[in-house]
């Protein structure tokens, strides 16, 4: 075993693994992970809405996890939630919205998990 | 860590990258120099250890986890009590890397090479006939670590190197055949020295005193020690904490004229 361990190319390969294990622990270290909640300004609706298509509600409470380095830039601003909405037809739908944010944003949830998404008659999304 | 990751940009994923290779630089470096020493065992100790503070983290195990971590804390303090021996013998290893002397001091090849082999024909001649008659010797070339500490506990002689006056010094029954003899260049720089043990378990069972004092030479220098058995008259060398048996005169030579021991020969002897 002592032998094997020895060779060259097993010292390098543990001495990679070593490096990338205090690399890992000094970038969690120095850059924890955080959540944190926002309130997104609107709810944006996607996916060729049609005519007088509404949501409610217009606000959501979104949460979301990323590097301290990155939350702590964070604003309201940055963060869009977005309702895909293609294909709906007329009447009211329950949507889980989506969120647009920086790379390294990992969306956790919305207050509410849902909104309501109302299309009018005549202004179907659908094609 | 993937979400850190995806959070850097390209510039930042590089330099990552370039820092995680120079610290692997850095630990192949330490590994390469303690890897013939009791210091391996404790590397590898080491890693059992992160690992299992790691994995009980992981799984949640609060106990453990909280008490293999005061134990790393606890092996921070001992590593460099225990192992001081291993940690003064790579920092010299270290400072031995020839970078700065070489620019600072150019040195002659073929003076070296004619030294070189006049010392290794001396010794080996040397030694061949020594083992023939079956007579205890114990002979150390210094290289680039300095070992006047070893030279000051002998005899000092000052000699030029001739395979007659290595037979001589190891003559038994004469005042300089106990201990080692010490060679810097081509100058016998003292006979009869005291060397320090080697201090690895198996050695202690397997070898006598001259074999032990010719390993514990190399573990704490580069230099390299040619043993003659009393019992057998078998040639051994010590070299960079590595014991070598049985050695012939073709590859006693090639030790000697390179100061490398060829990896076949640790596979087949040592």
């Amino acid at each position: 075993m002592d032998d094997f361990l020895q060779r060259r190319p097993v010292l390098l390969g543990i001495s990679l693994l070593l490096a990338l294990a205090v690399w890992a622990s000094v970038v969690t270290a120095a850059n924890p992970l955080v959540e944190r909640t926002f309130q997104a300004e609107s709810v944006h609706l996607v996916g060729s809405p049609g005519k007088g298509a509404d949501v409610l509600p217009k606000a959501v409470d979104v949460t979301v996890t990323g590097p301290t380095s990155v939350i702590s830039r964070l604003t309201d601003a940055n963060l869009t939630v977005e309702v895909d909405v293609a294909g709906l037809a007329p009447g009211r739908h329950t949507v889980s919205p989506t969120l647009v944010a920086p790379a390294g944003v990992a969306l956790d949830g919305t207050l509410p998990a849902s909104v309501t998404v109302i299309v009018p008659a005549g202004g179907g999304t659908g094609p | 860590m993937d979400l850190r990751i995806a959070a850097m940009t390209p510039w930042q994923l590089i330099l990552n990258g370039f820092d995680v290779l120079i610290v692997t630089a850095l630990f192949y470096g330490i590994l390469i120099l303690i890897r013939h020493t009791r210091a391996f065992q404790l590397v590898k100790g080491i890693v059992v250890l992160l690992a299992a503070t790691a994995i009980s983290g992981l799984i949640g195990l609060s106990t453990l986890h909280t008490v293999l971590q005061t134990a790393q804390v606890a092996l921070l303090v001992a590593i460099p009590i225990v192992f001081q021996p291993e940690l003064r013998s790579a920092l010299e290893r270290l400072g031995r890397a020839r970078i700065l002397s070489d620019i600072a001091r150019p040195r002659s090849p073929s003076t070296l090479e004619k030294t070189r082999t006049l010392v290794a024909d001396a010794v080996a001649r040397a030694v061949l006939r020594l083992s023939r008659e079956r007579v205890g010797a114990l002979i150390v070339l210094e290289r680039r670590t300095g070992l006047a500490d070893l030279v000051a506990s002998g005899i000092p002689l000052g000699a030029d190197v001739s395979w007659q006056i290595l037979v001589n010094i190891f003559t038994p029954n004469t005042p300089l055949h106990d201990g080692a003899a010490i060679l810097r260049g081509e100058r016998v720089l003292a006979a009869g020295c005291f060397l320090p043990l080697s201090a690895q378990t198996q050695t202690a069972s397997d070898y006598g005193t001259r074999h032990r004092a010719a390993l514990g030479v190399s573990e704490i220098s580069d230099a390299l020690a040619i043993v003659v058995s009393e019992e057998t008259g078998v040639i051994s060398i010590a070299l960079e904490g590595r014991l070598v048996r049985r050695l012939d005169e073709k590859r006693l030579r090639a030790v000697l004229e390179t100061d490398r021991i060829d990896p076949a020969l640790v596979s087949a002897h040592g």
